[in-house]
């Protein structure tokens, strides 16, 4: 809620409803800290006490302990590693050619109606197929190779930034464009100063989405693709019944989806903290 | 409150205008808008013709949807007219294919809405019609200062604060202070004051005369408040709604400077009693 900074100044407000105020706001800023590991701790817990319990378990799920003992072991597992950079590498190449292409091609679209309309079709059409049942496609054109992996990425990841660009630009207010108008500036002024930078929260939720839509178009990628990376090393670890390599993979995808998505959301905080979601400037609340 | 005076010259020394004393003057002649609707023409303004006198403040009073705005924005380069002419210092503005951008560059504009830019601080949303000029970075952010402080903002507690942390009274100080940091001759309102609580309008209003009174400038100011047209205007510019026609033109000649207690003068209220007859008799 926006409180507007009065010219009066603040006092110091020491009363006991102040403090409660305080701890009940450093309460909720601080729970996921304690909730989730809390509830990560039970799910394994569960987890544990379903695989101690029942037999037949160990043809479904391995052991907690087990998994565990495959992440310990990782980092002196060669391949393991190597997969791993295979997998971050097709997704960092595919994403950022993804937003390149997502984002020019957003640009052009919000600010042409003729191409909007000439493209529009192709857009969609690149959308409702199915991408994932085209990989076999992308494996036949581009060979058994990481380059396959990363066009599925660029396919997969482009177009939430594509949406949200042309979304980003069509929401500049009237008023802005009046400011600009009245200001005589050119196209190119009303570009950066206006339109790029209304369009920054949109471009930065539209990577949000992107980023782990990358991944998964490389992980399908890599089912089929006998090259490497760690979807192929899920596809193997299942075909050895090594159930306990498959979820270790697993847990570094999640690793690695997470932290792709941390480093976004932590951009946001950074870029735009003039915008509502970005939460760094100060501000006095209720 | 010299700041204006100190600074002005170097920004005079940016623009390209050539030097003549009636460059401020307006002259709308003949202006009429019409719309093409589904349900056929709509006519918003017929035959508008004015003088908007060098270092004059003239309003425009009229019921809400006669087209003041429309009028305004047509004086401001937003808006072409179907026909007619806005002459700023005897050249159009209107050219075939687009405005005339040294003209542009004379007038300020104030919104109803401050339109600040969220992303930039309150020092970087007053320096941004310098930057678009290619104003050196150290004069345009003295520019800046000069002009927050003369319309009342606090540089030193927000020149950095983003507009999201100002009051809507502030915020639009701000877009004022905006609006007159490149120096345009001529300054454009359009209902400045209309989302403000009565008393913040009345101090925005004797604001606003000091401003125009140190600087200069012409003001063109639509609102439909009777008080503030005559608390500031030399003249007003009635108009009436559909098609939006001037009424009237009356002339206020209240003496200056104006003062909170004229808002009881018993000549201040014949004034706002001859503007509401004025008014009715245009619905």
């Amino acid at each position: 809620m926006d409180v507007p900074v009065s010219d009066a100044p603040i006092t110091e407000d020491t009363s006991a409803q102040a403090a409660r105020l305080r701890r009940r706001r450093w309460f909720t800023q601080f729970l996921p800290f304690f909730s989730t590991p809390l509830a990560i701790l039970i799910i394994i817990a569960l987890w544990q006490w379903y695989t101690a319990s029942d037999p037949r378990s160990k043809y479904i799920v391995p052991e907690p302990a087990k998994v565990w003992q495959r992440l310990v072991e990782f980092p002196s597992d060669a391949k393991f590693v190597k997969d791993t950079w295979q997998t971050v590498y097709e997704t960092l190449l595919g994403f950022a050619i993804g937003s390149v292409i997502g984002i020019a091609l957003g640009f052009v679209v919000a600010k042409s109606q003729i191409i909007e309309r000439v493209l529009n079709p192709f857009i969609i059409a690149s959308q409702v197929v199915p991408k994932v049942a085209l990989a076999p496609l992308f494996l036949l054109i581009f060979g058994f190779n990481s380059t396959s992996n990363i066009v599925i990425a660029v396919l997969l990841s482009f177009f939430p930034l594509l949406s949200n660009v042309v979304l980003g630009i069509k929401s500049v207010e009237e008023g802005k464009h009046d400011l600009m108008n009245s200001l005589g500036a050119s196209r190119w002024a009303r570009l950066v100063h206006v339109e790029l930078p209304f369009a920054l929260p949109y471009i930065l939720t539209g990577m949000e989405v992107g980023v782990v839509l990358a991944l998964i178009g490389a992980v399908v990628g890599e089912y089929l693709n006998p090259n490497g990376g760690l979807g192929a090393t899920v596809v193997q670890s299942l075909n050895a019944f090594q159930l306990d390599k498959l979820f270790a993979a697993i847990v570094i995808l999640t690793v690695i989806g997470f932290i792709f998505y941390a480093i976004l959301a932590g951009a946001r905080r950074f870029l735009i903290p003039w915008h509502e979601t970005g939460h760094t400037i100060r501000r006095e609340t209720m | 409150m010299e700041p204006l005076k100190t600074s002005s010259e170097h920004i005079l020394k940016q623009s390209s205008l050539p030097d003549n004393s009636n460059r401020q003057e307006i002259i709308v002649t003949q202006i009429g808008k019409r719309y093409t609707t589904e349900s056929g023409q709509v006519v918003a303004l017929q035959d508008i013709s004015f003088t908007a006198e060098h270092g004059s403040f003239i309003s425009l009073l009229g019921p809400s949807g006669c087209g003041k705005t429309t009028l305004l924005r047509i004086m401001g380069g937003l808006l072409r007219p179907t026909s007619g002419e806005v002459l700023v210092g005897g050249r159009p503005l209107y050219k075939n294919g687009g405005t005339d951008k040294e003209i542009i560059h004379s007038i300020g504009f104030v919104f109803q809405d401050p339109n600040l830019l969220p992303w930039r601080s309150i020092l970087r949303n007053v320096t941004l019609p310098l930057e678009l000029q290619k104003v050196d970075k150290q004069l345009r952010t003295e520019r800046a200062h000069a002009m927050l402080k003369l319309v009342g903002i606090d540089t030193a507690l927000f020149a950095r604060a983003y507009p999201r942390q100002l009051s809507g009274g502030m915020r639009q100080r701000v877009a004022i202070a905006r609006s007159l940091v490149y120096d345009p001759l001529i300054l454009l309102m359009d209902e400045p004051f209309g989302a403000l609580d009565a008393m913040t309008r009345e101090s925005m209003n004797l604001e606003l005369q000091r401003i125009w009174q140190q600087s200069g400038k012409s003001v063109v100011l639509v609102t439909h408040s009777l008080q503030e047209a005559v608390f500031l205007s030399d003249r007003v510019v009635v108009l009436s709604s559909r098609p939006g026609r001037i009424r009237e033109i009356v002339p206020i000649d209240l003496p200056r400077p104006r003062t909170r207690a004229m808002l009881e003068d018993p000549y201040f209220n014949r004034l706002v009693g001859l503007l509401r007859q004025k008014l009715e008799e245009g619905y």
